[in-house]
Formats: structure tokens, sequence, C-alpha cells
């Protein structure tokens, strides 16, 4: 039973009091910030509790964790969400509840944006242990495939993420506009990752089509900057400016988090147009965007970059070099993000 | 198509009642309140087709429990041959329907008076009968009275027969199972229910009087009157309204054109409500002074929800069983005239009528609290005059203000409180009780409109209350703690009286479970990895025990640390303190735990009590 089928059915037979809090799951989806996202989940969870329905609870706890991950970026605060999360989805009541398996999906995507390759192990059991858990029909299979993609891409497995992203695209349709826009995503960057320019800029191009029917204004601007970068490695600069534009606008107007490999493709595509000045500023401008979010992977990333770009500029690198070594040790085995900052430096 | 391929659809009756009967209608009631429609639209027809001063309308509804009937007759226009064979024999087909049609095409008023348009709403006294037979006559010069009869089955039997009078009699053999009929009390609040509004008198059983009132309370020439009435009478309310709102048509600005949108009606603000138990928030509608449907939610603002009423709107649209209206444009522009003009009202009796408006948000906080906040103009209304439970009373923001100045304290957690509660107010300042989902967002919303304020939340933030002090002197006092695996600190803080208190980290619970589960192993194996490998990464977990915070400044503590006092009575009293501060927490304390903290602490007062050998 996926989680709207039990949603549906609860209305059927809910009393006035009860159908008070399909409301407030109404009111979540039509918030227009995520703060007004996470203080409707909130709301929900405490009339959830209240009322004694602990599916609902759980459900309103995964709402605020997807909020926090995606649409606040703090990873800190939505990490121990997962945690407790877990840990409540671990009693009886919720065997038979679709939102554990979805509150399982929450706690390793959280570990994947903080120490991916420090909990590596860990997160690959994880996700071992979710394909038999989830039911080959049950929509939780979708997340489940982009969790993996994003666990070969952080460890540079492409050939394992190109064909775990095959079959992603594979597993869903066209009309599902979400899912089937991730698979494209996926393929497009990886392609990218693989200097293969013209098979990137096909699957942005068609992830781009489908994100527009589903209204996905963060995924339209991710496909548009990963065109852009495609397009200045083509050689078409004039295609290139536009869709970096487009890219530009679309993330604007969406109140989505925009994630770490948008910023990668803006900066990669003024470093194509032989402008390092801007790459540093973009990812200067995602770095004010990531501190103190608990996000340290992603954190580091952007440290390294900032500081690779400053040297290639000669420009200095204190304190920003320091804060990359600090935030290292964070970091399961801190020696090797500190010999890439090395590299990166030189 | 070729013709020769051409089919018709069969039609098979007892099939298609079975659906109107199993699915369409929701109660068998629903087949009275389609007779009585019929019934006035038939006098309505007549009013148009034949308009006559002297002509005065009436349905009469009769009942005979012995023969099992139920008798529905009117004076209307009744039925000629050719209006029964082509609308009701013809389902989908409706006069009324199409009477309306013509009537909005010539742009007559009439058209809005009549209810029925579907075609279907005959078939419907098959809900309560399983025989109906209809004596009509019409008015037109000439007609011949007729007699339809049928028994739900696919063929009626039509022939002539007497009746004076222009009009239509409707018998029904009453089904089984409908018997709600029979009772007069009931056959009355149904018809109240259905047709109060309708401006043709309906007689029961030959009542002098008719059941309904005929003129809905906005219409009368005393419409506050009216409505009070109405409300007394209708609604389930023990006390007075505290306000009641009149509706009138909205005038819409559509850019291209101006249209008023049709809205009768009132708004009223009961005397209480509770969250949750006691909720409104929902309208009774009617459409063309019939009765759809009640606990209508959707077309009053998500926060009104202290607010109850009835409206009448020839714009909403009626499903097809009229039980119903579609959430369609109409609906939400009669939404948003709703609003608009509810708005309007309540900022009149804001700034007219404080007295009013400050009982209407009294007598509603909870919901007010719960839903003040979705809306910037309402929450500006409010946010000043909301009461809420702090551990001085029932106090506004104002009110609380006046005591701490510049800054709001508040605790959320369900659990053990009250510690927060006596450490604030031993610096006299109140806290309020946040406990209850909805508060600790008002008060984030208030502190943001009002950017000086401060917002405490004293469950993680209990630290600046405490003054820590050099522990010197009460070194004595330390050690025996530390000795039992107890972790002391010595702070100075108001109450004086109080010698110490327990106090664990905000997340202790959750943590000392998480940590169970993982040693219990509940967890599936790969998460319970990584919820251990999150607890590694936590502060020191030693810190689950709690800190027990003694109070330099308690003189039993002073006399304790600063007088030789005897090893017995000096522990005894040190484990008293300790048990006294642990049961005071009201925290990480099983039913287990709490009855071995009496008993250590009945043990350290024996030993105080007993003589000294």
């Amino acid at each position: 039973m996926s989680v709207w089928d039990w949603v549906f059915h609860f209305r059927l037979t809910a009393t006035e009091e009860e159908d008070n809090i399909t409301h407030i799951l109404f009111l979540y989806s039509q918030a227009n910030t995520p703060d007004q996202q996470l203080s409707r989940a909130e709301e929900g969870y405490k009339m959830a509790e209240q009322l004694g329905l602990d599916w609902w609870k759980l459900l309103f706890e995964h709402l605020r964790i997807q909020t926090l991950l995606y649409y606040k970026g703090d990873y800190q605060a939505g990490l121990e969400a997962a945690i407790r999360a877990t840990v409540e989805a671990r009693k009886a009541v919720y065997d038979q509840s679709p939102q554990r398996i979805c509150v399982h999906e929450d706690l390793i995507r959280a570990h994947l944006g903080i120490d991916p390759l420090g909990q590596s192990e860990m997160i690959e059991q994880a996700l071992h242990y979710m394909e038999n858990e989830i039911a080959p029909d049950y929509e939780c299979r979708f997340c489940l495939q982009a969790l993996k993609i994003s666990m070969h891409l952080v460890q540079d497995q492409f050939e394992d993420a190109q064909k775990a992203a095959e079959y992603y695209l594979g597993l869903t349709e066209e009309d599902n506009h979400h899912h089937w826009s991730d698979a494209c995503g996926s393929l497009s960057y990886i392609a990218a990752q693989r200097g293969q320019w013209k098979k990137s800029l096909d699957w942005s191009q068609k992830g781009e089509k489908i994100a527009q029917k589903g209204d996905k204004d963060y995924d339209e601007a991710e496909h548009l900057a990963w065109q852009a970068v495609a397009y200045s490695h083509l050689g078409q600069e004039q295609k290139a400016l536009q869709a970096y534009q487009k890219a530009v606008a679309k993330a604007a107007s969406t109140s989505h988090f925009m994630p770490y490999s948008y910023y990668e493709a803006l900066s990669q595509y003024h470093e194509a147009c032989h402008e390092p000045q801007l790459a540093l500023k973009i990812w200067e401008r995602y770095l004010e965007k990531l501190k103190n979010q608990g996000q340290h992977f992603k954190e580091f990333n952007c440290r390294r970059e900032c500081c690779r770009l400053r040297a290639q500029l000669g420009q200095p690198l204190e304190p920003l070099l320091s804060e990359a070594k600090a935030l290292a040790q964070k970091l399961k085995n801190p020696e090797r993000y500190l010999k890439e900052l090395d590299e990166a430096i030189q | 198509m070729p013709q020769s391929n051409q089919k018709r659809f069969n039609l098979h009756l007892p099939g298609l009642l079975e659906v109107l009967a199993g699915s369409l209608y929701s109660t068998s009631k629903v087949g009275l309140r389609e007779l009585i429609q019929n019934a006035h639209d038939s006098c309505v027809r007549r009013q148009v087709e034949q308009p006559n001063d002297d002509y005065q309308p009436e349905i009469n509804i009769i009942t005979n429990y012995k023969k099992e009937q139920l008798i529905i007759s009117d004076n209307g226009h009744g039925l000629s041959a050719e209006d029964i064979e082509t609308y009701l024999a013809t389902i989908g087909r409706s006069y009324t329907g199409e009477l309306k049609g013509e009537l909005s095409l010539l742009d007559r008023n009439e058209a809005s008076d009549l209810i029925g348009q579907f075609g279907f709403g005959f078939l419907s006294a098959f809900l309560i009968a399983d025989e109906v037979t209809l004596i009509t006559r019409s008015c037109q010069p000439n007609a011949e009275a007729l007699a339809w009869h049928s028994m739900g089955g696919e063929h009626y039997t039509l022939e002539p027969t007497d009746k004076e009078e222009s009009g239509t009699t409707v018998i029904l053999r009453v089904k089984p199972g409908t018997g709600f009929i029979f009772n007069e009390e009931v056959l009355i609040e149904t018809v109240q229910q259905f047709a109060d509004f309708l401006p043709i008198p309906i007689h029961i059983n030959h009542s002098p009087f008719p059941v309904n009132l005929m003129t809905p309370p906005w219409a009368d020439t005393d419409p506050n009157r009216a409505t009070q009435e109405y409300i007394a009478r209708t609604f389930d309310q023990t006390e007075d309204p505290l306000c009641i709102i009149q509706l009138s048509d909205q005038r819409v600005d559509l850019g291209h054109d101006v249209i008023d949108l049709p809205l009768k009606g009132f708004l009223f603000v009961p005397g209480s409500s509770t969250a949750s138990i006691r909720e409104y928030g929902h309208l009774t509608v009617f459409i063309r002074r019939m009765f759809i449907c009640n606990n209508q939610k959707n077309l009053l603002p998500q926060w009104a929800k202290f607010v109850q009423g009835v409206i009448d709107s020839s714009y909403l649209q009626p499903t097809a069983s009229r039980e119903h209206i579609h959430e369609d444009e109409a609906f939400f522009a009669i939404q948003q005239a709703i609003e608009k003009q509810l708005s309007d009202a309540l900022r009149q009796i804001a700034e007219e009528e404080p007295t009013t408006w400050r009982r209407i948000v009294w007598g509603h906080s909870s919901v007010i609290v719960g839903w003040a906040a979705r809306d910037p103009d309402f929450f500006s209304l409010v946010a000043d005059l909301v009461p809420f439970r702090t551990s001085r009373g029932q106090l506004t923001l104002p009110e609380y203000l006046k005591f701490t100045q510049k800054t709001i304290f508040y605790t959320s957690r369900t659990l053990g409180t009250l510690q927060e509660q006596l450490l604030a107010e031993g610096n006299q300042q109140p806290v309020i009780d946040a406990k209850w989902f909805a508060v600790e967002p008002f008060l984030k919303k208030y502190a943001e409109w009002h950017p000086h304020l401060k917002l405490v939340n004293l469950d993680d933030d209990i630290q600046h209350l405490l003054k820590p002090v050099s522990d010197r002197f009460f070194t004595r006092i330390i050690n025996f703690y530390q000795q039992r695996g107890i972790q002391p600190q010595l702070v100075s803080f108001k109450p004086h009286s109080v010698p110490a208190l327990m106090i664990y980290p905000e997340d202790a619970e959750f943590l000392t479970e998480a940590q169970q589960a993982i040693d219990n192993q509940e967890l599936p194996g790969p998460f319970a990895n990584l919820v251990d490998d999150y607890l590694k990464h936590k502060p020191d977990t030693s810190d689950m025990k709690g800190t027990l915070y003694l109070n330099s400044s308690c003189e039993l503590l002073q006399h304790l640390a600063a007088e030789t006092i005897p090893e017995a009575p000096f522990e005894a009293t040190l484990i008293l303190v300790h048990q006294i501060a642990r049961l005071f927490s009201g925290r990480m304390l099983t039913a287990k735990g709490a009855s071995e903290a009496f008993a250590t602490a009945t043990q350290a007062i024996k030993a105080l009590v007993q003589p000294q050998e």
C-alpha cells in the first residue's frame, strides 16, 4: 500500500476531528516557503500526537525531514530528525506503515550529504537492506535507485552510476515527471563527468522537457545549467549563454535549495568560458548557503573548489584554507581530504 | 457511421433506480426533498405561466400509517399527458430545467426561483416508496385529469381520472425502512431542514400553520432578530451568538465587466469553542432557498474556525444528487466574497466594539491561536488579545510583557516543565505554556512582528537562569555527590528556598531510547549502525544521567557547607535533596525509578528522625 492509498482510505473513515489532519497535509503541500512547510509539518505532527495517530506522526516527520534536506539544506537538523524517525519507526505499530521505508531512505539521504565516503560501508549495507525491504511495485524503489546513483557518483564509480541510472530510467515512465527527470539528470551528469558532451546535452534536454511538464522549476534549472556546460564545450557559445541565463532565472523562481550539481554546472560553464573569477563567485555564493548546514562533504568540496580557483587567480587562500582543513577534520579519514586540498591549490 | 449499424441504448429502469438509491443519494430523505421541490416548482410554474393575484400556492403532506401512505399534494401547474410522456417518463429530461433555460434567455427573474434541473429528481420518490401514483390536472384550459402509476419497473400506466382542482397529488406506498415518514416530529424536522425557506407554505397532516418559515431570516423585515431566532431554533447553541454578520451580494470587478455575485445569508460567532473538539468553520448551504448541505468546510477561510453560518447563492452549482456543491470557479468566487465580508465585519467589530471583540477572541482563543498565524490581516487583529496559559494564569502577550519587558519565556516540552517555570518565576518572570502545538508558531510570528522582542524556549535555554559560582566552600557536598556517581554543579538561582534542581539535556529521553533500541537489537542491522554512529558523535552521554544543580544561595546548603554536621544526618540530608530534585524534574523516571526514588527518600527521612546513637 502506498502512502497515498493509505491517506485516501483514512479519509473515508475519518471523524471530523481526524479530518483536520488531512487538511494540514493539504496545507503543507500548498506552503509557499520552506519555513511555512516546516511549521505545517510540525503542527501536523503535534496534532497527530494529540490524536494518537502514530502513522500520521511518522508521515509528518518524514515531510519535515524532506523540507529540512531539500528546501532548507539543513542536513544537521535533517539527520537528527531522520535518526529520531528511524528509532520511532522500529515500533511494532509501524510494521505495515508505508512511511517506515521513507524514513529509512531519509536517513540514508542525510548521511549522503554529510559524510558519504566516511560512512560508505554502512550506507551501502543500508542500501542493500532497502532492496529487500521495498516491494517491486512500491514507489520508494525510485528513491532507492536515486540514492544508489548518488552513492556511486560520490565514489567516482561512473560505470556503476551509469548502469544504475539506466536501470532507474527503465523503472520509471515519462509521465512520472519527477523520477524521469531525475534519471535524465543523472545520465546527463554522468556523461558530463566523462566528457561526453553531446550525450550530456541530449539527456539534459530530455530532462528539461519533462521537468517543464511537471512544473519542477528546480529540476529544470539544473538541466539548463548542464546544457550550458555542454553547449560551451561543443563551441555553441550563444546557446550556452542562453541556457545559463534561463537556468539562473529558473533557480531564482524556486524555493528549493539548489543542489551541489547545479552550482557545479554554473561554475564549470564559467571555467569553460575562461572566466575563473566568475566561477569562483559561483562557489562562494554557494558556500554562503552551505555554512552551518551540516553538509560537511559538499561544503568541503565547495571550499576546495574556492581554494583551487583562488590559487589559480593568485588570490589569498586564508581563511578559506584553514576553514577547509578544519572541516576535513569533521569527516572520517580527513587525510584524503587534506591531500585533495593540497593538490587543488598547487 | 452507416445507419444500419446504429443501435439504441437499452435502459434498465430498476437497475437505474438501484444506482440512484444506492449510490447517488446519501439518504432516502432526499426522496422527500425532491418531491417537495417538484411541488414547489409546479407552483412557481403556474405563477409564471398563468399569473393571477388570487392564486395562493400551497403544499400539503399527509401521512397514513395504516395504509402505509405518504401523500404530497400541491395546487401548482399540474401535468398534461404530453408533460408526463415528455418529462416525467423520460429520464434525464427536466421540464423545470428547460423552462429555466427559456426564462433565462428572456432575462426573466423567475428562472432563479426554479430549483430542479437534472431531470431525474422524480425517480427519487422510489427511495421512499415501492409504488407511486401521481394524480394530476394541468391548469391549462380543458385539461383532463390523469393518473400515472408505477411500481418502479419498466412500465407505467396512464389513464384518465377525476380531479377537480389543478395541481398534482403524489401518493406513495412507503417502503419498509423509511419509517421516519410516520414519525411526525422527524418528518417536520426533515421538511424544515430541506424546505424551511421555500416561499410556499407546507402543511403536514392538516396543521393549521405551515411548518416551514417561508422567509429566510435575512429577508425578514428585522433580519437581526429573525436571524437570532433562527440560530436559537436551528443550531445547537446554549449561548447567544457573540455577533451576527449579514451577507450581501458582492460586487466583483472582472476588469472587462462588473458583476454582482448573488450571496445572501449570515455568519455568526457562537459563544465559545474548543480546538479540535468543538470547532466551527463550516456553513449550511442553500441554493434558491432549497437546502443542499451543511458542514461545508471550504467556503469559509481557514482561520475562521470560530464562525458558523448559512448562505444561499444561486451562483453555486450543486452536484447531480444536489447534496453537495461543485468546487469550481463559482465556488471560489463565493468563497472570496465571504472572506472579504467576514474580514471587513470583524475589523469593524474590532475597531468599534472592543468589548465584543475581546469576548470573541477570549471565547475562541484556542482555535484562533491554532489558525490565526495563517493570515496576516487576521493575525494583526488578534495577536494582542489572545490569552495564553502561563505560570500566572491566563495573560495576553502585552500583559505578559509588562512583567518581562522584552523577553517571552516559554516551554514546549510535554514532560516536566515545572522546574523551568520555577526558575523563571524565581526571577519574577512568568512562563508561557507552549505545549499545545499551535502556541509556539503563534509566539514566533508575534516575535517576527515585534523584532525588539526576544523569544526564549526554556526547554533548551535554561542555563542563563543559573549563575555559575565558585564551589570552594562546598567541597564536602560536591565530593559527596561525585563519590556516588552524581554529577553536581554549583550555581546560584532563585528562589533561594530551593536547594537543588536535576536538569537533563533536552533530548535525554530520546538518546536513552535510541541507545536502548540499539542494545536490544530493535533496529535493522544497517540502520542500527547508522544510529549508533550518530550517538557516538553526541557530546558526552554521561550527561543523560543529568546534572544536579546545587543552589549556593540556599540557606540549607550553606548551613551544610559551613557547619560541621555529623556524617549520618549530613548524608541523609543530601540524599533527600537529590531525590527530591529527581522527582521534581519529572524526567527520565520510569514508574519503577520513581518508586525507588521515593524509597530512598523515605530511608533518608527515617535516618534523620531516628535519635542519634
